[in-house]
């Protein structure tokens, strides 16, 4: 029988905004860890000339420029009820730091490097990313994600 | 006319009115600051029969609170009727593409099968005034701006992204030119309120999407140019009234400048040598063609010599936001078919409409998501400041933002083929279409890899024309 249970889904009106706000605090600190990797691998990589004139330095460092443009410009326009934000930036902003670790050279920056790597996995999502998944899913498809039993 | 400040928009379509009805007024005399009274010698009756002729074209223009207005100001002046109707009568263009769409889409799949070009879907567009969005009011047109261009283009595309694609050519490569301004813009977007309809060809099998490179030579000859060369991709040219194209003089010191031509479609000095047959954006008619010999006037040539690329890369915005808006129209219509497959589709071992499984959710959240930041990236590139003073920096932010929303575009449509299992392989379904049909977004300008390269470069702080190219 289908029904709606708050509880298995961690859905409530009153709790919907203060979510939102938890999610794109979520969605902006993850970010800005991503555009520290950047910065730390576009620093280690230009401080050699030889390497900054290599393409593989060059598409590298491009990509995660793409990225990083793409997460802002979401962060700046997205619907504030959904999961989408939080949930697409963290997948991007693990893209980037993973690029970022494979163009730095220098003992420190890559010490650095492998704390960006940690704080980034060790950031717990305020929704996980199954549920979220299945959230922004189901209110594509015009299912109530509330409703149970949650699957056939 | 007013020295020093743009006409106002209406004013072309007030001039018209006015001089319809007192046809000894000659157009250049009309100012913006005429009195129609004083000035013009508009008696009661003539204001009546004005009135009454702008109430048929304009019935949305409020003209009692400009009667209101100017009896009590004794400002009469042809700049605040204008004004007035430049308030009115405004086509929405994405109300347009909503409701051009339903007809398009249903074109779509014989064109697609048939390779053949949509000449229907082309007058409905010329019919309807869409393609003079991009033309400045005071010449007749809509004044679309960048942001209205996109949202219509991306209705279009998911509709039937070949014809979306075709008109985009002409769309974006107006409104390019018509920010040049001056006797060049003018008689283009004159001819445009009229129903011309242009294609632009700068692609070349030598140069590849390399358009900055034309190797189409054009030789000064008394009274203009002979241009011959080759030219690959010219979307929409089976429809184009006229063709605008890139083809290079030689300077003094021996080396290549690149122009720009537009001209009315020649009779002769240009031939088909390949009619477009491809796996996607199949009713383009983006043919390839031989310049043979091809006279072209003196007074077709666009900017100045040597002015292309600088003329391109400040325009740049409409060019790629305009693909990008294309490529993302397409997502979008995916996505919507896929979720409007899913809910109705039941199996017969599952018993439930296959949206309710969890493989199904997810992959369609992946879609959602990505389309949103696609969307977004666009949107965020349509809002920026395009009045630059670095035109490569700009040039290079768009050409990311286009290489990132194709990529997206492309993942969302692959997504939902997997979705859609392997019914959407078959003709019938739309989705195929759209697979092939987006793939074009990863391929048309600008090159990725050299996106990725120029904008490397700059991160890092490297010469982006410094040569070697590389190191090693
Ligand atoms: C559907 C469709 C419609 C089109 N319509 C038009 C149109 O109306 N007008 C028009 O002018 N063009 C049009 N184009 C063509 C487009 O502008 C490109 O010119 C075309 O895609 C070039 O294809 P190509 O295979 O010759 O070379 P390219 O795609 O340019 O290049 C082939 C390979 O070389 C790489 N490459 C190319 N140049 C460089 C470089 N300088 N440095 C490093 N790598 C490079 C590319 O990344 C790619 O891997 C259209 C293309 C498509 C697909």
């Amino acid at each position: 029988m289908s029904g709606t249970n708050g509880m298995a889904t961690g859905v409530t009106a009153a709790g919907g905004t203060a979510r939102a706000g938890a999610e794109e605090r979520h969605a902006a600190a993850l970010l800005a860890l991503a555009g520290r990797a950047y910065d730390l691998a576009v620093r280690d990589v230009s401080a050699d000339a030889d390497r900054a004139r290599l393409p593989g330095s060059q598409f590298g460092v491009a990509r995660m420029r793409a990225c990083l443009a793409t997460m802002r410009a979401l962060l700046a326009r997205h619907d504030r009820d959904d999961h989408i934000v939080a949930y697409y930036v963290a997948g991007e902003a693990e893209r980037v730091v993973s690029l970022a670790y494979e163009l730095v050279r220098d003992p420190e920056a890559t010490r650095l490097m492998g704390d960006l790597w940690h704080e980034l996995k060790a950031a717990r999502p305020p929704v996980s990313r199954d549920l979220a998944r299945e959230r922004i899913g189901k209110t594509a498809l015009g299912i109530d994600p509330a409703a149970t039993p949650r699957w056939l | 006319m007013m020295a020093g400040s743009s006409p106002p928009a209406g004013l072309s379509a007030l001039v018209t009115h006015l001089v319809a009805l007192k046809p000894d007024l000659r157009p250049e005399e009309i100012g913006t600051g005429s009195s129609l009274t004083r000035d013009l010698g508009f008696d009661s009756l003539d204001l009546v029969r004005l009135a009454a002729r702008i109430r048929d074209h304009h019935p949305e223009a409020d003209l009692r609170s400009w009667l209101t207005v100017t009896s009590r100001t004794e400002i009469d002046s042809v700049a605040s009727l204008a004004a007035l109707l430049s308030e009115t009568g405004r086509t929405d263009y994405v109300a347009l593409a909503r409701e051009l769409a339903p007809a398009f889409a249903e074109r779509a799949a014989r064109h697609d099968a048939e390779a053949s070009f949509p000449y229907e879907n082309l007058d409905d567009l010329v019919r309807s005034g869409y393609t003079a969005m991009t033309v400045p009011r005071e010449f007749g047109g809509g004044g679309a701006d960048l942001a209205e261009l996109c949202a219509a283009q991306q209705v279009l595309a998911g509709a039937c992204a070949s014809t979306a694609f075709s008109v985009n050519m002409h769309v974006h490569g107006l409104a390019m030119i018509a920010k040049l301004g001056g006797a060049d813009a003018e008689w283009v977007c004159r001819a445009v309120a009229d129903g011309a309809v242009i294609a632009g060809g700068f692609s070349e099998p030598g140069v590849g999407g390399n358009w900055w490179h034309p190797t189409t030579s054009a030789e000064p000859v008394e009274g203009g140019y002979v241009l011959n060369g080759r030219k690959g991709f010219f979307t929409g040219y089976p429809g184009a009234t006229h063709l605008f194209l890139s083809a290079a003089t030689v300077d003094d010191r021996g080396l290549p400048r690149p122009m720009a031509f537009l001209m009315p479609k020649p009779e002769k000095g240009i031939r088909v040598t390949g009619e477009w047959d491809a796996a996607g954006m199949r009713a383009t008619g983006s043919h390839s063609l031989a310049i043979e010999d091809l006279f072209v006037e003196e007074r077709w040539s666009i900017g100045e010599p040597g002015t292309l690329p600088l003329l391109f890369m400040t325009g740049v915005h409409w060019a790629w936001c305009s693909f990008a808006a294309v490529f993302a129209g397409i997502a979008r219509a995916a996505l919507d078919h896929v979720v409007a497959t899913q809910r109705r589709r039941v199996l017969s071992v599952i018993g439930r409409p296959n949206a309710h499984l969890p493989g199904v959710q997810f992959r369609v959240a992946e879609m959602a998501a990505r389309l949103a930041a696609a969307e977004a990236h666009l949107a965020a590139a349509v809002h920026a400041d395009h009045d630059t003073d670095d035109p490569l920096g700009h040039y290079i932010d768009m050409s990311l933002m286009k290489t990132s929303v194709t990529r997206l575009a492309h993942e969302v449509v692959t997504l939902g083929m997997r979705v859609q299992g392997g019914s959407s392989l078959v003709s019938a379904d739309p989705l195929q279409r759209m697979y092939r049909d987006v793939v074009a977004g990863l391929l048309v300008p600008p090159a990725t890899d050299v996106v990725l390269e120029w904008a490397g470069k700059q991160a890092l702080d490297v010469p982006i024309f410094a040569e070697p190219r590389w190191a090693g």
